[in-house]
């Protein structure tokens, strides 16, 4: 029987194949003859090779039982010795070999016609595919000629896919947050119920006989189907939703807007001048209409919902495209301020680099000029205060912008410094200093709080540069003491910042939950499977974590940082995620970017070593006797009493490498080695040039 | 051999059997008989396993082993086989499926057919003969015949019935016949089946049901006689009596004529028809 059977299959294989390729070819001809000789045809193919899979599959599944209906043999086939059960297996074996046959040839295409654009992605396809054969196979009981196969192979398949499309129409919203990997589950729910399905047609063919072998079975197998599948699934699926009624009480200790700094909407606040830094030169952005235009996106005495809908991203973002190049220019400048070890042959400190950079830097200042212009308002500015809602929709200011004239900013004070006014060009970068610890302090979108700290780094690191300048004359270190003084936790820390991201995130599940856009059926999925007090719990949770470390130092941490990664890494969801809240756990997924969190920590500390650092370095300089030991210089200083956070131990001497350094987040003493691709896993250092004494 | 107990079935919401129960000896030849539509049929494929109970159970003899099915043969004339295939395909696909190593072609080569032919291409009479050399290649213990006779000319039907008895007394098979033409097979069946109203009404051996059934001819009425059929003509009066007893008729003073199984089955339907 087996044999038979093989036989049969190899015989549908072979008419498969020939009706593939006739109809490519048909398809072929018949483009090329009636529509446009130059049609892209080797485009379509693979779409084409799909659909004709599609097509295989059903038709060795609809094919399983199609002899015996058409030559009425069935009480033959019940009349030999085997039972019900293996004359399924028999039948079965050879059409799956074939499916697994077709599917491992369209895989080979898919390789040697490299890139293969498969319609729906590789899982998808396979569970689509196994899904048609599963489902028509369940049916092949229910035809009578190969007319009415092709009828059926259209409608089920149209059916099938109708509902596919149908329901990724609907839940367009929940897909794009989900990506494509919603499709495949989708895609792998309808694998699920056609082999379901069958399932059911199989166990009833174990009880099938002549009187019932024909549509009677196929009820059957629906009837058993609906009443020992699909009935138990609808039960657990009430009582899945019935679960999933249940949230989690309000937490009381949820962020409010009320702990973040009130928005100050006043005209002098510099949060204006960094959204209107990047305007075209005529543009007056001292204007109250220009201020009102941003002003209006954000306090509460305006619409905000209405000029928030109006806002033009995109106009806004091609203000800055224009300089995209010519900013590039600045990164050029940047080279790193510990690139070279300090004893190769072709070191250079940064100063020497800056030195030689002259003429580019004139030039790039007075091409720049209003720029700098504006950033020297935004710097002098009396406030800082970032008023960005608490909403996912809030735009933000070119903080890439922001980033790129900070740096020119710093260099031009670095020229300045080392080309022979060095009092004012330190004191440009203590200035622009002291404003990012007012920006930090007043940011809200954490975004912008990591640009304030990079552009902060950065003016750190300039001017340690400065002063380890052979000609830095004293009175700098003195004003360096006198102006910058200790750092505290809001002037380089994130609380603020995150508990605007939590408030953000919550509005943005209110919003989902509470919107006109959001389609039909995602708003049933998150009715009944978001639980807002769990999901708000969800992200509170992490955020409350880091806030609470971030305000200790690293040194009285009772986890270290790898095991925080370990916690806020992405995970492999687990079997049951889905039993409690799914879509709660979905949406936090794709709104907390986890990795992101522990490394904000790291950035933190990183800054507020970097600045006390600086500061011991001032007092070095000031302080500095040849014929004292270093070690001996430092415990006397004031500066040296503030101790690392990370070790709770004063900061550490390198007088091999000339360095002090902080044991960084990771709390281990890698002996003041830095890599600054990351910043949780290094020593924090501060290059430290004690002249004339090294060589 | 083989035992049937308890037995419901029905065709959608058509019962044909409730609570019935049926056993027959190994060796023996029953034939099954009744008016159309009773559940001759049915009763062959519920033994043959073509159709299930729905209550009940079926249970076969040892003697058949552990797979049973497989030492049972079971031919209809309402039976198709795979049309499409040739005489050769099918005698490979039958091999395989039983077993045979060397597949005893006589039969086909009496009736003169080419390996070559479909089986699409023969009559019902070749298909049957066809058919039947096919299941006892298979060497069976039991065969389950469903009224196949009638679709034979004279030359096929002496075959089949030929090659029957010699299967009947060579290897002692167990043999269910379901007929409406008892010319043919008045030697081959040992016991007799009456089907009436979903239950079995006559299950006697043949020689005994040939001996309890009789037909009276007499010039006179005879009231309170157990008959099957009653005929009035002009002078006289045909009692076809059952269960026959001599007192019973002693006194009638009519003619006593033996029966045969024809006749005897013709009265039983009669009989039924008439009530």
């Amino acid at each position: 029987m087996l044999n038979k059977e093989i036989k049969d299959t190899l015989k549908l294989f072979a008419g498969s194949i020939v009706v593939v390729l006739v109809t490519l070819g048909f398809a072929f001809l018949m483009i090329r003859l009636l529509v446009d000789e130059t049609f892209p045809f080797a485009d379509f193919a693979p779409l084409l090779i799909y659909v004709a899979m599609m097509g295989i599959a059903f038709y060795l599944g609809i094919s399983l039982f199609a002899e015996e209906k058409n030559e009425r043999t069935f009480e033959y086939l019940f009349s030999l010795r085997y039972s019900r059960w293996k004359i399924m297996i028999y039948k079965l074996m050879p059409r799956i070999g074939a499916v697994l046959f077709f599917l491992g040839l369209y895989a080979l295409l898919s390789l040697i016609m490299n890139p293969f654009p498969i319609p729906a992605g590789w899982f998808t396809t396979i569970f689509l595919y196994l899904s048609l054969f599963f489902s028509s196979a369940a049916m092949s009981l229910i035809h009578k000629n190969h007319i009415t196969n092709i009828v059926y192979a259209l409608a089920i398949y149209m059916f099938i896919y109708g509902i596919f499309v149908f329901t990724i129409i609907q839940l367009k919203g929940l897909a794009i947050m989900v990506g494509s990997g919603f499709i495949t589950i989708l895609a792998a729910n309808i694998f699920v119920l056609s082999l379901l399905i069958f399932l059911a047609f199989m166990l009833d063919f174990r009880k099938a006989d002549l009187s019932n072998i024909t549509t009677i079975l196929f009820k059957k197998s629906v009837m058993s189907f609906s009443k020992f599948i699909l009935l138990p699934l609808a039960a657990l699926f009430i009582l899945w939703i019935f679960l999933n009624r249940f949230d989690a009480g309000q937490n009381p200790d949820e962020f409010k807007l009320g702990d973040i700094p009130i928005a100050d909407f006043n005209k002098n606040n510099g949060f204006y001048r960094l959204w209107t830094l990047i305007m075209p030169h005529q543009t007056d952005i001292e204007s109250p209409e220009v201020i009102k235009k941003y002003q209006r996106l954000f306090d509460p005495g305006f619409d905000n919902d209405k000029f928030l809908n109006e806002w033009d991203h995109t106009s806004y973002r091609t203000m800055f495209r224009s300089y995209i190049k010519k900013w590039r220019k600045i990164l050029i400048t940047d080279s790193h301020w510990i690139d070279e070890p300090r004893n190769s042959k072709k070191y250079r400190t940064w100063n020497q680099q800056i030195l030689a950079k002259h003429n580019t830097i004139e030039k790039l200042k007075s091409e720049f000029s209003i720029f700098l212009e504006r950033y020297q308002k935004l710097i002098n500015s009396e406030t800082f205060s970032d008023f960005t809602l608490p909403r996912y929709d809030s735009p933000i200011p070119n903080l890439l912008a922001w980033l790129q004239i900070s740096k020119l900013f710093n260099i031009i004070s670095m020229q300045m410094a080392l080309e022979g006014d060095c009092e004012n060009g330190i004191s440009r970068v203590i200035d622009h200093i002291n404003f990012f610890k007012k920006a930090i302090k007043g940011s809200r979108v954490l975004i912008t709080n990591l640009i304030a700290k990079s552009n902060f780094r950065h003016s750190l690191q300039v001017l340690s540069s400065l002063l380890n300048h052979p000609q830095c004359p004293q009175t700098t270190y003195e004003s360096v003491l006198d102006r910058l003084t200790p750092i505290r936790y809001e002037e380089f820390g994130s609380a603020a910042s995150l508990k605007i991201d939590y408030l953000t995130a919550v509005d943005h599940i209110d919003r989902i939950l509470n919107s006109k856009n959001t389609g039909v059926l995602e708003k049933i999925g998150l009715t009944l499977f978001l639980q807002p007090n769990r999901t708000k719990y969800y992200i509170f949770t992490p955020y409350s974590e880091i806030i609470n470390m971030e305000k200790q130092p690293p040194y009285q941490w009772s986890q270290g940082i790898e095991e925080l990664k370990q916690k806020y890494t992405k995970k492999k969801r687990n079997w049951f995620w889905w039993v409690q809240n799914p879509g709660g756990k979905i949406i936090v997924e794709e709104i907390i970017v986890s990795a992101n969190m522990f490394s904000l920590m790291s950035k933190s500390f990183h800054l507020k070593t970097l600045y006390d650092m600086c500061r011991i370095l001032a007092e070095l300089h000031l302080r500095f006797d040849p014929n004292q030991p270093v070690e001996r210089i430092l415990e006397a200083l004031d500066t040296y009493k503030i101790v690392d956070p990370c070790s709770g131990n004063p900061y550490i001497w390198n007088s091999e490498k000339q360095i002090l350094y902080s044991l960084g987040v990771d709390r281990d003493d890698d002996g003041g080695t830095y890599s600054y691709n990351t910043y949780y896993d290094t020593d924090y250092i501060l290059p430290v040039i004690l002249s004339p004494r090294l060589k | 051999m083989i035992k049937l107990e308890h037995i419901d079935f029905a065709y959608k919401k058509q019962p044909v059997f409730r609570d019935f129960s049926l056993s027959i000896e190994p060796g023996e030849s029953v034939l099954i008989t009744g008016i159309n539509g009773i559940g001759k049929t049915t009763l062959l494929r519920l033994m043959a396993g073509v159709l299930l109970p729905r209550k009940g159970r079926i249970t076969y003899s040892e003697k058949l082993g552990p797979n049973p099915r497989s030492r049972i043969g079971f031919i209809s004339d309402k039976m198709n086989l795979y049309e499409n295939m040739s005489l050769q395909e099918a005698i490979r696909y039958h091999s395989q499926v039983y077993d045979i190593p060397n597949f005893d072609t006589e039969m086909i080569d009496k009736i003169k057919l080419k390996a070559g032919q479909k089986i699409a291409e023969l009559s019902q009479g070749q298909k049957l003969v066809f058919h039947l050399s096919l299941i006892l290649a298979a060497r069976p213990e039991m065969l389950l015949i469903d009224e196949v006779i009638h679709s034979m000319d004279v030359y096929l039907r002496d075959i089949f019935l030929n090659r029957l008895l010699e299967m009947i007394e060579e290897n002692r098979v167990t043999l269910v016949l379901v007929n409406l033409n008892f010319h043919d097979i008045e030697k081959i069946p040992q016991r007799i089946l009456l089907l009436k109203d979903n239950r079995i009404a006559v299950d006697e051996p043949m020689d005994l049901l040939k001996a309890k059934v009789k037909k009276l001819i007499t010039d006179r009425e005879i009231p309170n006689l157990p008959v099957l059929v009653h005929r009035q003509y002009e002078d006289s009066h045909e009692y076809y009596v059952y269960p026959f007893q001599e007192e019973l008729v002693s006194g009638s003073g009519g003619q006593v004529v033996d029966l045969n199984l024809h006749d005897i089955i013709k009265a039983f339907i009669g009989g039924e028809y008439a009530e």
